[in-house]
């Protein structure tokens, strides 16, 4: 270990990284969690936050939300980035360009700038939405405003804007695919369904396992549409765990119970990716 | 000289120099008072957009008043922060968590941080007549637990504001003067005349009216001018659950569904969406404060801008919501650093620097600073509505906030009736102010 020393002190910064801004901030909440938190001097309560969370409606129903907009975001963006790659694949270099820089761009806009544009596509009276319905004689519809849409609303938003990363994913594991494999298909006879289903899903599990665990985490931590789009509205419609956290934090300086929120958060997430990888995780060689 | 003339003179040449050796020194020690520094945080308030002043802004006369101040305590420094309206607020959440607070800031919504305890009661730095400068109605928004915990600087009151270009187009007349009050009748049938098709393409080109969803305050007026009130008098229980509070929010939920003259999609709305709709020429009357005047200022073509009160009732007073804003003092160890901040504060609002609360087109809160708004009709309204202004919301508990938001909340989406929202409010209210 001595020998290799310098190898730890090259990774030295990002480890402190690591350390002080997610490590420390993590313990920190957790021991949060168990006090009453007043600027001047928090005091232990035990399990108080805890208790408090687990009777507040409002908090399970932001979970409920959570999980309702993970459940249909997520399967929904990998099949559809999956066939945008399958679509996008045989086409020659610069047309894959093209889409895949199309389809990125929105990754590398501000969020919160995105949020600002859908608000004013999805507007009732005035949106661009609610005109092209009006076109083919529907409509309007209140996107936003309307407890039954408000989500499926955002969800179509976020759908939209964030394929990029998974499309890129998706076609970089297309190219590792040996093309043997689909030449021994070919003089098998097999048609193009057959190749998708038997050769090509097949050897994007690993990526698809990966996309999935990760786009799950981050559905979880769904907050910048929501915080910018409706604010948990209408009728905690569209209120998400995180939302929740941000407003028990910084809305009512409840930082003691929001930490215990975020806890409940924490194991939710690390649940759901355990059994994730413990369902669908397998080795793949080829 | 004999030698008992001689022991007087150096006796009384010795009490001399002890006297002015003294006197010099608690001199030296009032000028040399130990230096203070002190962090202050405002909002962008107002910006001039016309005159020999254009362009200048309320930074530029944060600076010109601590230079004054600064004559007078030269050992104090004073370190001015700019926050946006938009992250101000998380900032200022960040900075008491994490104990970084400013010493001095604007506009602190002293509801939900005088209960957390990082707020220094202003009472004891005030005499009798200082106290006496501010309408008792104005001092009540900023006391928590019978302590003043901010000092006013601006006052006004929410009206209604109309683009009266769209009632001309419409031939539909404004609220008769000189108060310009009107009843609801005859709101609601300006309002059907005011929702119209312009292009007849079959699509609504303008609405009558626009409406946020948080915070609901802004519109309550409607509500109230039917007799009901969210609490009673020391905020302790929830008394919206009346025929008169049912009466009112029926009467908004109308005005959303039944007679549809309510710009569609009000629970996505904040009040800068509907301001914008109404800048655009895209709702004829929209809720706001007098600062509308800045906005309108600021458009390229600007619309006919004109203040009305909200509609009443036949019979009742018309109701608005007073809105106030002042300086507020952050929990301080060092006494004299304390009183230092206590005195700027006083300082920005004595009643001659008060009247900057004219430029953002606020009424200033010291009744020594006059009616800056004499010659201007517009704002004269306000004034005079002025009287008809209530605090909002009485419960001191930040909690009450979100409930009393989602009664409009829950009526603007139809996830509930108004009677239902209501009893949903009233149930939750109990549980939160401890009452059966």
């Amino acid at each position: 270990m001595y020998k290799d020393r310098w190898g730890y002190y090259f990774i030295l910064p990002n480890v402190l990284l690591v350390v002080v801004f997610t490590l420390i901030p993590i313990i920190w909440s957790c021991l949060l969690s168990f006090q009453e938190y007043m600027p001047m001097g928090s005091k232990w309560i035990g399990l108080g936050n805890y208790v408090n969370v687990c009777q507040d409606l409002i908090f399970w129903r932001s979970m409920k939300n959570t999980i309702y907009y993970t459940v249909g975001v997520v399967p929904l963006g990998l099949a559809l980035c999956m066939l945008l790659a399958v679509l996008i694949f045989p086409l020659r270099k610069g047309w894959q360009i093209f889409f895949k820089a199309s389809l990125y761009l929105p990754g590398v806009t501000s969020g919160a700038v995105l949020a600002l544009i859908w608000v004013w596509l999805f507007n009732p009276a005035f949106g661009l939405l609610n005109y092209l319905l009006s076109l083919v004689g529907l409509g309007p519809v209140m996107w936003l405003a309307d407890a039954r849409t408000a989500m499926p609303s955002i969800m179509l938003m976020s759908i939209v804007s964030g394929l990029g990363s998974t499309v890129i994913l998706y076609l970089a594991a297309l190219g590792g695919i040996p093309s043997t494999l689909y030449e021994a298909a070919d003089i098998d006879g097999a048609d193009a369904w057959v190749k998708f289903f038997r050769i090509t899903l097949p050897l994007l599990k690993p990526t698809t396992l990966y996309a999935l665990v990760m786009n799950t985490i981050y559905s979880f931590q769904v907050f910048t549409q929501i915080y910018m789009m409706t604010r948990g509205e209408p009728f905690y419609a569209t209120s998400t765990v995180v939302y929740r956290i941000y407003e028990t934090a910084f809305e009512r300086l409840q930082f003691g119970l929001a930490s215990a929120q975020a806890m409940i958060l924490f194991v939710v997430i690390v649940a759901m990716a355990y059994l994730q990888f413990k369902y669908l995780s397998t080795d793949v060689e080829y | 000289m004999t030698r008992v003339w001689r022991r007087i003179l150096v006796v009384v040449l010795v009490v001399a120099v002890a006297v002015v050796a003294a006197a010099s020194f608690s001199l030296g020690a009032l000028a040399a008072e130990e230096p203070v520094k002190l962090k202050v945080w405002i909002y962008p308030l107002w910006l001039i957009h016309s005159g020999p002043d254009k362009g200048m802004t309320n930074e530029d006369w944060m600076l010109e008043k601590i230079e004054e101040f600064q004559k007078k305590y030269p050992n104090v420094d004073v370190e001015l922060e700019l926050l946006s309206w938009e992250g101000g607020g998380q900032k200022l959440t960040t900075a008491v968590a994490s104990g970084t607070m400013p010493d001095i800031m604007y506009s602190v919504p002293v509801r939900v941080y005088a209960p957390k305890g990082v707020l220094e009661p202003i009472d004891e730095y005030l005499t009798e007549s200082e106290r006496g400068q501010y309408y008792p109605n104005i001092l009540k928004e900023l006391v928590i637990d019978g302590k003043l915990y901010a000092l006013p600087f601006c006052a006004s009151s929410l009206v209604l504001s109309i683009n009266a270009e769209l009632f001309e187009e419409r031939g539909v007349p404004l609220p008769k003067e000189p108060d310009r009050s009107w009843t609801m009748d005859e709101f609601l049938d300006a309002a059907k005349k005011l929702t119209f098709d312009r292009d007849g393409d079959g699509r609504t080109d303008v609405y009558a009216l626009g409406l946020n969803g948080k915070p609901a305050y802004w519109a309550m007026s409607f509500a109230f001018a039917f007799g009901g009130r969210l609490f009673n008098e020391d905020g302790s229980r929830f008394t919206f659950n009346t025929p008169e509070g049912l009466e009112g929010l029926q009467f908004m939920h109308d005005l959303v569904f039944r007679y549809k003259v309510v710009a569609p999609g009000v629970p996505g709305y904040n009040i800068a969406d509907v301001w914008d709709l109404f800048l655009q020429r895209r709702i004829a009357m929209v809720p706001s404060s007098s600062i509308l005047t800045n906005y309108v200022a600021g458009m390229r073509k600007p619309l006919k801008l004109v203040f009305v009160q909200f509609p009443h009732v036949k019979g009742k007073d018309p109701v608005t919501m007073l809105t106030v804003a002042g300086w507020s003092v952050f929990k301080q160890k060092n006494p004299y650093k304390r009183k230092v901040a206590m005195e700027f504060i006083k300082y920005l609002t004595n009643p001659e620097n008060s009247k900057a609360a004219a430029l953002m087109k606020y009424g200033p809160a010291n009744r020594l600073s006059g009616n800056p708004f004499e010659n201007d009709p517009n704002l004269s309204v306000v004034a005079l509505y002025a009287k008809y202004a209530e605090v909002y919301i009485k419960a001191n508990k930040p909690e009450m906030e979100e409930v009393v938001n989602n009664i409009w909340s829950a009526v603007y989406s139809r996830a509930m009736t108004p009677k239902q929202a209501i009893e949903y409010a009233e149930q939750r209210a109990k549980a939160i102010l401890g009452y059966r």
